[in-house]
Protein backbone atom coordinates (compact mmCIF):
# COMPACT_ATOMS: atom_id res chain seq x y z
CA UNK A 1 0.00 0.00 0.00
CA UNK A 2 2.78 2.62 1.17
CA UNK A 3 4.80 1.31 -2.40
CA UNK A 4 1.46 2.16 -4.26
CA UNK A 5 1.08 5.81 -2.68
CA UNK A 6 4.22 6.46 -3.49
CA UNK A 7 4.36 5.81 -7.17
CA UNK A 8 0.86 7.68 -7.49
CA UNK A 9 2.38 10.66 -5.62
CA UNK A 10 4.89 10.56 -8.08
CA UNK A 11 2.83 9.86 -11.10
CA UNK A 12 0.89 13.02 -9.55
CA UNK A 13 3.88 15.29 -9.29
CA UNK A 14 5.39 14.46 -12.69
CA UNK A 15 1.77 15.52 -14.12
CA UNK A 16 1.64 18.77 -12.00
CA UNK A 17 5.25 19.76 -13.32
CA UNK A 18 4.13 18.57 -17.15
CA UNK A 19 0.94 20.31 -16.83
CA UNK A 20 2.87 23.56 -15.45
CA UNK A 21 5.65 23.80 -18.01
CA UNK A 22 2.80 23.63 -20.71
CA UNK A 23 1.15 26.63 -19.05
CA UNK A 24 4.74 28.27 -18.97
CA UNK A 25 5.45 28.14 -22.40
CA UNK A 26 1.93 29.17 -23.59
CA UNK A 27 1.64 31.95 -21.48
CA UNK A 28 5.67 33.19 -22.50
CA UNK A 29 5.64 34.99 -25.62
CA UNK A 30 9.33 35.03 -25.88
CA UNK A 31 12.16 32.32 -25.65
CA UNK A 32 15.37 33.56 -23.31
CA UNK A 33 18.37 32.30 -22.56
CA UNK A 34 17.29 31.15 -19.45
CA UNK A 35 14.24 28.77 -20.71
CA UNK A 36 16.84 27.50 -23.35
CA UNK A 37 19.13 25.97 -20.54
CA UNK A 38 16.10 25.26 -17.81
CA UNK A 39 13.38 23.77 -19.87
CA UNK A 40 15.34 20.72 -21.01
CA UNK A 41 16.71 20.19 -17.87
CA UNK A 42 13.40 19.67 -16.77
CA UNK A 43 12.34 17.90 -19.69
CA UNK A 44 15.51 15.73 -18.37
CA UNK A 45 14.39 15.37 -14.96
CA UNK A 46 10.31 14.44 -15.53
CA UNK A 47 11.64 11.65 -18.41
CA UNK A 48 14.02 10.38 -15.92
CA UNK A 49 11.65 9.94 -13.33
CA UNK A 50 9.21 8.64 -15.25
CA UNK A 51 11.12 5.77 -16.09
CA UNK A 52 11.98 5.45 -12.37
CA UNK A 53 7.89 5.38 -11.63
CA UNK A 54 7.43 2.72 -14.53
CA UNK A 55 10.16 0.34 -13.50
CA UNK A 56 8.38 0.46 -10.25
CA UNK A 57 4.91 0.29 -11.63
CA UNK A 58 6.53 -3.08 -13.45
CA UNK A 59 7.73 -4.75 -9.82
CA UNK A 60 4.10 -3.95 -8.10
CA UNK A 61 3.01 -5.57 -10.93
CA UNK A 62 4.73 -8.96 -10.52
CA UNK A 63 4.21 -8.95 -7.13
CA UNK A 64 7.61 -7.78 -5.90
CA UNK A 65 9.17 -5.00 -3.74
CA UNK A 66 9.17 -1.61 -5.60
CA UNK A 67 13.46 -1.46 -4.58
CA UNK A 68 15.03 -4.21 -3.16
CA UNK A 69 18.93 -3.52 -1.24
CA UNK A 70 20.73 -2.83 -3.77
CA UNK A 71 18.51 -0.22 -5.40
CA UNK A 72 18.57 1.32 -1.80
CA UNK A 73 21.97 1.93 -1.58
CA UNK A 74 22.10 3.15 -5.18
CA UNK A 75 19.51 5.93 -4.22
CA UNK A 76 21.41 6.89 -1.12
CA UNK A 77 24.80 7.00 -2.51
CA UNK A 78 22.89 9.12 -5.63
CA UNK A 79 21.41 11.16 -3.05
CA UNK A 80 24.82 11.48 -1.54
CA UNK A 81 26.29 13.11 -4.67
CA UNK A 82 23.09 15.31 -5.36
CA UNK A 83 23.73 16.69 -1.73
CA UNK A 84 27.40 17.61 -2.84
CA UNK A 85 26.26 18.76 -6.41
CA UNK A 86 23.58 21.09 -3.98
CA UNK A 87 26.21 22.56 -1.34
CA UNK A 88 28.38 23.40 -4.59
CA UNK A 89 25.59 24.97 -6.68
CA UNK A 90 24.27 27.37 -3.94
CA UNK A 91 27.79 28.76 -4.22
CA UNK A 92 28.64 28.48 -7.43
CA UNK A 93 25.59 29.60 -9.41
CA UNK A 94 25.89 33.08 -8.29
CA UNK A 95 30.01 33.33 -8.52
CA UNK A 96 29.44 31.69 -12.16
CA UNK A 97 27.23 35.17 -12.68
CA UNK A 98 29.18 37.39 -11.24
CA UNK A 99 32.33 36.19 -13.53
CA UNK A 100 30.23 35.72 -16.74
CA UNK A 101 27.72 38.40 -16.25
CA UNK A 102 29.27 40.79 -13.59
CA UNK A 103 25.70 40.69 -11.54
CA UNK A 104 24.24 39.25 -8.61
CA UNK A 105 21.69 36.72 -8.92
CA UNK A 106 18.36 37.08 -7.25
CA UNK A 107 17.79 34.34 -4.69
CA UNK A 108 15.08 32.53 -6.79
CA UNK A 109 17.12 32.30 -9.38
CA UNK A 110 19.93 30.41 -6.49
CA UNK A 111 16.69 28.23 -5.73
CA UNK A 112 16.33 27.24 -9.18
CA UNK A 113 19.73 26.12 -9.37
CA UNK A 114 20.22 24.53 -6.18
CA UNK A 115 16.99 22.52 -7.29
CA UNK A 116 17.76 21.96 -10.89
CA UNK A 117 21.75 20.87 -10.86
CA UNK A 118 20.95 18.57 -7.67
CA UNK A 119 18.01 17.11 -9.31
CA UNK A 120 20.08 16.36 -12.51
CA UNK A 121 22.99 15.00 -10.72
CA UNK A 122 20.35 12.65 -8.84
CA UNK A 123 18.78 11.53 -11.87
CA UNK A 124 21.67 10.62 -13.42
CA UNK A 125 23.83 8.88 -10.88
CA UNK A 126 20.85 7.04 -9.75
CA UNK A 127 20.18 5.60 -13.70
CA UNK A 128 24.19 5.06 -13.91
CA UNK A 129 24.57 3.36 -10.77
CA UNK A 130 21.89 1.28 -11.05
CA UNK A 131 23.03 -0.27 -14.52
CA UNK A 132 26.85 -0.51 -14.26
CA UNK A 133 26.34 -1.48 -10.19
CA UNK A 134 28.38 -0.63 -7.02
CA UNK A 135 31.50 -1.20 -6.47
CA UNK A 136 31.67 -0.98 -2.79
CA UNK B 1 35.31 0.28 19.19
CA UNK B 2 32.83 2.16 17.27
CA UNK B 3 33.13 6.24 17.61
CA UNK B 4 30.19 7.63 19.59
CA UNK B 5 28.70 9.89 17.21
CA UNK B 6 30.04 7.59 14.03
CA UNK B 7 31.48 10.58 12.11
CA UNK B 8 34.54 10.58 9.25
CA UNK B 9 35.33 13.36 7.06
CA UNK B 10 36.05 11.77 4.03
CA UNK B 11 38.20 13.54 1.16
CA UNK B 12 35.43 15.24 -0.64
CA UNK B 13 34.19 16.81 2.24
CA UNK B 14 37.18 18.53 2.78
CA UNK B 15 36.41 21.31 0.49
CA UNK B 16 32.77 21.39 1.83
CA UNK B 17 34.13 21.89 5.00
CA UNK B 18 36.55 24.97 4.31
CA UNK B 19 33.27 26.21 2.21
CA UNK B 20 31.08 26.11 5.36
CA UNK B 21 33.30 27.43 7.65
CA UNK B 22 33.73 30.30 5.58
CA UNK B 23 30.09 30.73 4.36
CA UNK B 24 29.23 31.07 8.65
CA UNK B 25 32.25 33.38 9.25
CA UNK B 26 30.82 35.55 5.76
CA UNK B 27 27.55 35.27 7.31
CA UNK B 28 28.56 36.77 10.68
CA UNK B 29 30.57 39.60 9.35
CA UNK B 30 28.16 40.98 6.71
CA UNK B 31 25.34 40.81 8.70
CA UNK B 32 25.00 44.08 9.24
CA UNK B 33 25.34 45.09 5.56
CA UNK B 34 22.73 42.04 5.06
CA UNK B 35 20.39 44.05 7.18
CA UNK B 36 17.54 45.52 4.51
CA UNK B 37 14.19 44.31 5.98
CA UNK B 38 12.94 42.80 9.05
CA UNK B 39 12.11 39.49 7.40
CA UNK B 40 16.04 39.28 6.53
CA UNK B 41 16.64 40.27 10.42
CA UNK B 42 14.57 37.34 11.21
CA UNK B 43 16.43 35.11 8.62
CA UNK B 44 19.44 36.22 9.74
CA UNK B 45 18.84 35.69 13.16
CA UNK B 46 17.82 32.26 12.18
CA UNK B 47 20.95 31.37 10.43
CA UNK B 48 23.02 32.37 13.36
CA UNK B 49 21.13 29.86 15.44
CA UNK B 50 22.01 27.39 12.79
CA UNK B 51 25.55 28.50 12.82
CA UNK B 52 25.41 27.95 16.84
CA UNK B 53 24.18 24.92 16.58
CA UNK B 54 26.37 23.62 13.97
CA UNK B 55 29.67 25.27 15.57
CA UNK B 56 28.53 23.36 18.51
CA UNK B 57 28.16 20.19 16.92
CA UNK B 58 31.02 20.61 14.75
CA UNK B 59 32.88 20.98 18.10
CA UNK B 60 31.85 17.51 19.42
CA UNK B 61 32.16 15.79 16.31
CA UNK B 62 36.05 17.15 16.08
CA UNK B 63 36.53 15.47 19.99
CA UNK B 64 35.17 12.04 18.96
CA UNK B 65 37.37 12.31 16.07
CA UNK B 66 40.03 12.73 18.03
CA UNK B 67 39.22 10.62 20.78
CA UNK B 68 39.51 7.59 17.90
CA UNK B 69 42.62 8.41 16.39
CA UNK B 70 44.12 8.21 19.92
CA UNK B 71 42.65 4.69 20.14
CA UNK B 72 44.18 4.03 16.18
CA UNK B 73 40.21 2.88 14.92
CA UNK B 74 40.38 2.38 11.65
CA UNK B 75 39.43 5.35 9.00
CA UNK B 76 35.83 4.17 8.38
CA UNK B 77 33.69 0.97 8.82
CA UNK B 78 31.39 -0.69 6.55
CA UNK B 79 28.43 0.95 8.96
CA UNK B 80 30.04 4.25 9.32
CA UNK B 81 30.42 4.59 5.25
CA UNK B 82 26.27 3.44 5.05
CA UNK B 83 25.41 5.52 7.37
CA UNK B 84 27.31 8.51 5.55
CA UNK B 85 25.50 8.04 2.70
CA UNK B 86 22.00 7.59 3.92
CA UNK B 87 22.25 10.91 6.23
CA UNK B 88 23.33 12.62 3.24
CA UNK B 89 20.35 11.57 1.11
CA UNK B 90 17.84 12.08 3.93
CA UNK B 91 19.30 15.62 4.18
CA UNK B 92 19.16 16.24 0.63
CA UNK B 93 15.67 15.45 0.35
CA UNK B 94 15.11 17.28 3.72
CA UNK B 95 17.12 20.39 1.95
CA UNK B 96 15.01 20.06 -1.48
CA UNK B 97 11.04 20.60 0.80
CA UNK B 98 12.68 23.77 2.21
CA UNK B 99 13.87 24.72 -0.72
CA UNK B 100 10.31 25.21 -1.57
CA UNK B 101 9.52 27.14 1.31
CA UNK B 102 12.32 29.41 0.63
CA UNK B 103 11.35 29.93 -3.43
CA UNK B 104 8.05 31.00 -1.89
CA UNK B 105 9.74 33.67 0.36
CA UNK B 106 11.99 34.43 -2.45
CA UNK B 107 9.42 35.29 -4.70
CA UNK B 108 7.60 37.60 -2.29
CA UNK B 109 10.71 39.36 -0.12
CA UNK B 110 12.88 39.68 -2.97
CA UNK B 111 15.61 37.48 -0.62
CA UNK B 112 19.38 38.00 -1.42
CA UNK B 113 21.20 35.19 -2.96
CA UNK B 114 23.87 35.79 0.03
CA UNK B 115 20.87 34.32 2.44
CA UNK B 116 19.22 32.32 0.16
CA UNK B 117 22.62 30.20 -0.62
CA UNK B 118 23.65 30.16 3.01
CA UNK B 119 20.41 29.09 3.93
CA UNK B 120 20.34 25.77 1.69
CA UNK B 121 24.16 25.17 3.09
CA UNK B 122 23.49 25.51 6.55
CA UNK B 123 20.43 23.90 6.46
CA UNK B 124 21.44 20.87 4.50
CA UNK B 125 24.63 20.60 6.78
CA UNK B 126 23.05 20.86 10.30
CA UNK B 127 20.35 18.01 9.14
CA UNK B 128 23.29 15.80 7.97
CA UNK B 129 24.66 16.15 11.56
CA UNK B 130 21.21 15.44 12.49
CA UNK B 131 20.65 12.63 10.69
CA UNK B 132 23.73 10.98 10.92
CA UNK B 133 23.35 11.39 14.89
CA UNK B 134 20.10 9.72 14.58
CA UNK B 135 20.99 6.47 13.03
CA UNK B 136 23.97 5.79 15.00
CA UNK B 137 21.82 6.27 18.16
CA UNK B 138 18.89 4.42 16.80
CA UNK B 139 20.95 2.11 14.73
CA UNK B 140 21.07 2.04 10.62
CA UNK B 141 17.93 0.02 10.09
CA UNK B 142 16.84 -1.14 6.42
CA UNK B 143 20.05 -0.26 4.70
Amino acid sequence: MKDKLGVILGIGVSILVIFTLFLYLVVKNSVELFDIITIPIVAFLVLAASYVIYDRMKNIKKGLPVADERLKIVSYKAGYYAFIAAIWSAIGSNMASIFLYDQDLRGGLVVAAVVLVSGIVFMISYLYLSMKGIRD
Amino acid sequence: MKSKLGWKWTKEEYPMIILWISSTIFLISNKLNLVKKSTELSIISFLGCISIFSIVIFYLLIKDLNKDTKKKLPEEDERTKKINYKAKNYSWHTTYILVLIISVFASIYDISHIITAGLIILSMITSQFIFVIYFNIKGDGKI
